[in-house]
């Protein structure tokens, strides 16, 4: 159930930033798909500094990557993984989207995921790590939300098993 | 003289004799898969049951690509001492590690096997490449430190009668002494390897090896 209402939580916040484009509401501009987001999304204004910038995103990633690893449910994936190196890309990743001065170079979600059977439950289980680290870190819940709406779409190019 | 001296000899003889005493066949199996399938990337390797090793064949230059976020080819079978050139073509860098597949990883000396960092290919320049020589026979299995999901093999062979499925499932092994001999299959996604399967090998012989695998797909 819990996951359910991350899900649709997500999916929500997904339209709802999608609407706030179509409203045309002050938006840096309108983003063009990349690696880092094969979806248009627009970063809620001043998203990037109430991360704490790129240090701040790096910390908060090296925070979520240890996490992951812990976490019963998806820790496995990353049991071989160099967290310091994907906490890097993430980063990356993160900066561009939420409208830092960044350009992740890593590659495009699906063909990230490819080798992976990634289901809904696993997203989830992810998005909810990601939620604990930004507790632990204090970003406040308003901005988490913001970057979840940035990281919602990817679920069409990163869930591929059902 | 040992017994290797004598038995060339004695093939030496034969052939001096003008003798049409065939020694050699040709070997086509098909492995298939759990469902019923060809399996491609399966490699077959048959043991004549006189014990015959076979001459190692000369070791090889190859190439294994790292291309969006695979190995490709993603299963290699090469000779022991082989040189494996692995190219980078992605845009991003990739961390490559090839460690003693399966069971053997588990009791391999530490040491065992490579590891290489290769950046990130920028456009307009030679992608990043570096040459490995794959000493051990055995099947090695390749990852990446950075993308935990990438996933190949190079199999290390130190006999002449290996070789590895074609898409239809399909292998074919020439030279093999003819007689009684057994074939074994190794598949990545083969937890524990099946029984050997006896075949009797003529001039031209066909073997169909099944087994339980069930190959992983890459979803895209």
């Amino acid at each position: 159930m819990k996951h359910l209402i991350t899900a649709t939580t997500l999916t929500l916040l997904a339209m709802a930033s999608g609407h706030a484009i179509a409203q045309g509401m002050a938006q840096p501009m309108a983003p063009q798909p990349s690696p880092a987001s094969a979806y248009p999304v627009a970063p809620a204004p001043g998203l990037f500094d109430a991360l704490g910038q790129k240090a701040g995103i790096r910390s908060l990633m090296d925070d979520f990557t240890q996490r992951l690893r812990a976490d019963a449910r998806i820790g496995e994936q990353f049991k071989d993984t160099k967290l310091d190196a994907l906490a890097s890309q993430l980063t990356d990743q993160v900066c561009q989207l939420a409208g830092g001065p960044c350009v992740y170079k890593g590659p495009d979600m699906k063909e990230a995921h490819a080798n992976m059977d990634v289901t809904r439950a696993h997203f989830n289980a992810l998005v909810e790590v990601l939620q604990v680290s930004m507790d632990a870190r204090g970003v406040p819940f308003a901005r988490q939300n913001q970057l979840l709406a940035l990281l919602a779409p990817m679920h069409r190019d990163v869930v591929n098993t059902r | 003289m040992n017994r290797h001296h004598l038995r060339g000899l004695a093939a030496a003889l034969l052939v001096a004799l003008g003798t049409t005493w065939a020694t050699a066949g040709t070997l086509q199996i098909t492995v298939t898969g759990k469902d019923g399938l060809p399996l491609p990337d399966a490699v077959v390797q048959v043991e004549p049951a006189s014990g015959a090793r076979g001459k190692a064949p000369p070791p090889v230059q190859t190439h294994i690509a790292q291309h969006k976020m695979q190995f490709v080819p993603a299963v290699s079978v090469v000779p022991v001492g082989s040189r494996v050139r692995f190219t980078n073509q992605d845009g991003w860098d990739h961390h490559v590690r090839g460690v003693p597949a399966g069971m053997a990883g588990l009791t391999a000396s530490t040491g065992a096997g490579f590891e290489l960092r290769l950046s990130g290919q920028v456009s307009g320049q030679p992608a990043a490449s570096t040459e490995v020589v794959m000493g051990q026979p055995g099947p090695l299995q390749l990852g990446c430190h950075l993308h935990g999901s990438m996933r190949g093999f190079v199999y290390v062979a130190d006999t002449p009668w290996v070789v590895k499925t074609d898409a239809q499932g399909m292998a074919t092994l020439g030279d093999v002494p003819e007689g009684a001999a057994r074939v074994r299959v190794w598949h990545a996604d083969q937890l524990v390897e099946g029984a050997p399967v006896p075949v009797q090998v003529q001039a031209v012989s066909t073997a169909t090896v099944p087994t339980q695998v069930v190959p992983r797909r890459r979803r895209l």
